[in-house]
């Protein structure tokens, strides 16, 4: 069997892993995230270059200015991230905060106490909603937070508390303290809260570090808002462009007169549509299946009526 | 009170009610130190300069409210452009909001009427040229009362916290932001209101009974009336005949 061709992304990810792998534990990047930079940032400056001419050296450049990007050493180390940062996440809202929110290097457990489930204590640089076991505590908890009947419905929140790992020593190691989302229900939470910190030196290098960190996050946060005001935003047009096909086309006029003046306001409106859709699918804004339904939709509201 | 440049605030969250408690219960076990402001709309919590924003009205009304919330920006910038232009206008003498006529204490047998102005303080910002056609405008439908009022009111005002400090919610306060000049055009406004109904008692004279912030009351004559019809038109304000 031929040899497959490595690709420049191949090359590009296989320099990159090699890299990742000789960094001490605190520094290293996911595979998501390395495949992500690469995607996004590297990747866009080799347009047009073969494999044979990618050098080292400059590649070698490029990836440790994505690591110089990253949260500093510390940024790993729960005692100098504020618990503002992780004082309230909405139950739905947990995989995203965990995924997009907190630092790829720090320990955390999931903890909806004995009624939902807890996770085991994993690091975020190794997550995935499913194998994790977030989503499974986030399903059982979805029929109590909406449910149709008032009366039965509960109004969950997470919470996040830093806590000392098993066995290990509050000695201010970054490795040795989790984070536990503990799930509240109304003001009770469903397990122990109690929180275990290392006391920090109050010095100016502290303060400074703190600050760098919580900068850090506030421009994840940031980023991660907009993101969701952006699609939000993107939802709300494509619902007025679909209603307002589904609009034209009822008000196809009978009459020959005005018939082509309106059929041809509603194709507009049709087309117009159309590149919303495929806009938004190319941004992310919705997933191949909704894409799918969405188009074959359209479509069949275009044939309905025999307009062709 | 202390007084302090914009350091609050960086980032916001909405939260549910059950929350405040919690946090500020974990304020306390962390010592932290922080702000808290109860508004009318929301109470605030920062930690941080992390913004926890807790909900107080109905949904509904603050639905409303959070409708208009682009008025604020608006006036605000047209405020800013009216101060640029205006550097040295002058506040107008200062009248009572409210004024009963001395010569009525015991109470006035005649017919009463009385002329109500159509969104005052919206209008005569308007007319003074502090907001211009375009926010003017926006601001007229009749959900946004309270949205184009509290962006008259509060345009320069500064924020007050009460501070947490080591966990613990104190009396002190702190105010943050503000821009004195900005906020005199709000005086500038309210004052320009009850001068011109302190114009109209001097042409009404015995006629004149009393007047409300934007509603003058008087003996309900045809003559009063044209009169005050007449200078309303000429101020350029709109109004509605009561009874």
């Amino acid at each position: 069997m031929a040899k497959r061709k490595e690709t420049v992304y191949n090359r590009i990810l296989k320099r990159f892993t090699a890299i990742n792998n000789n960094l001490p534990e605190e520094q290293k990047l996911s595979i998501s995230k390395r495949r992500k930079i690469i995607k996004e940032v590297i990747l866009p400056q080799y347009i047009n270059v073969p494999v044979s001419k990618i050098r080292v050296k400059p590649l070698k450049a490029l990836i440790f200015t994505e690591y110089e990007k990253q949260l500093p050493r510390e940024g790993c180390d729960l005692n100098y991230i504020s618990p503002s940062q992780y004082a309230n996440v909405n139950w739905f809202e947990i995989d995203e905060f965990i995924r997009e929110r907190m630092p790829d290097c720090i320990y955390i457990r999931v903890n909806a106490g004995d009624r939902f489930g807890k996770t085991k204590i994993f690091n975020t640089r190794d997550y995935d909603y499913n194998q994790n076991g977030v989503q499974i505590i986030t399903e059982k908890i979805r029929p109590f937070a909406e449910s149709p009947q008032r009366k039965n419905r509960i109004y969950p929140y997470y919470s996040g508390t830093q806590k000392l790992r098993q066995g290990k020593k509050n000695d201010g190691t970054p490795e040795n303290y989790f984070l536990d989302m503990v799930l509240y229900i109304n003001e009770n939470p469903v397990a122990s809260t109690e929180t275990t910190k290392y006391q920090l030196p109050k010095t100016r290098e502290v303060n400074q570090t703190k600050k760098k960190i919580k900068n850090l996050l506030d421009e994840r946060f940031k980023e991660l808002k907009l993101k969701k005001e952006r699609k939000k935003r993107a939802r709300k047009t494509l619902t007025k462009n679909i209603s307002q096909v589904k609009q034209k086309k009822k008000k196809i006029s009978k009459s020959p007169k005005s018939q082509a003046a309106s059929k041809q306001s509603y194709l507009k409106q049709f087309n117009k549509t159309v590149a919303i859709i495929e806009k938004q699918y190319e941004k992310g804004y919705i997933s191949k299946d909704k894409f799918k339904l969405l188009m074959q939709e359209l479509v069949s509201n275009l044939k309905d009526g025999g307009i062709i | 009170m202390k007084t302090r440049k914009n350091e609050l605030s960086t980032q916001y969250t909405y939260c549910q009610k059950a929350f405040e408690p919690v946090l500020l219960k974990k304020m306390k076990s962390e010592g932290a130190t922080g702000y808290y402001k109860k508004g009318i709309f929301v109470t605030q919590i920062v930690w941080d300069g992390m913004s926890f924003m807790f909900p107080i009205k109905a949904k509904k009304k603050y639905a409303d409210f959070k409708k208009g919330i682009y008025l604020f920006g608006m006036v605000r910038k047209d405020a800013k452009a009216f101060l640029a232009n205006n550097p040295k206008f002058k506040l107008p003498k200062k009248n009572p909001s409210i004024y009963y006529n001395p010569d009525y204490t015991e109470g006035y047998d005649g017919a009463i009427t009385a002329t109500d102005l159509n969104h005052a303080y919206w209008r005569i910002a308007f007319n003074l040229g502090i907001i211009s056609e375009r926010t003017y405008t926006h601001g007229l439908d009749d959900s946004l009362k309270a949205t184009r009022l509290a962006a008259l009111s509060t345009m320069g005002a500064s924020k007050k916290y009460y501070m947490i400090k080591n966990g613990n919610l104190t009396d002190e306060m702190i105010a943050v932001g503000g821009d004195e000049r900005i906020a005199d055009l709000y005086i500038l406004i309210r004052h320009t209101c009850f001068n011109y109904m302190m114009d109209i008692r001097k042409i009404l004279g015995d006629g004149f009974l009393a007047y409300k912030t934007d509603c003058v009351y008087y003996a309900a004559t045809p003559k009063n009336k044209r009169v005050v019809k007449d200078y309303m038109g000429k101020k350029g304000l709109l109004y509605k005949q009561l009874v």
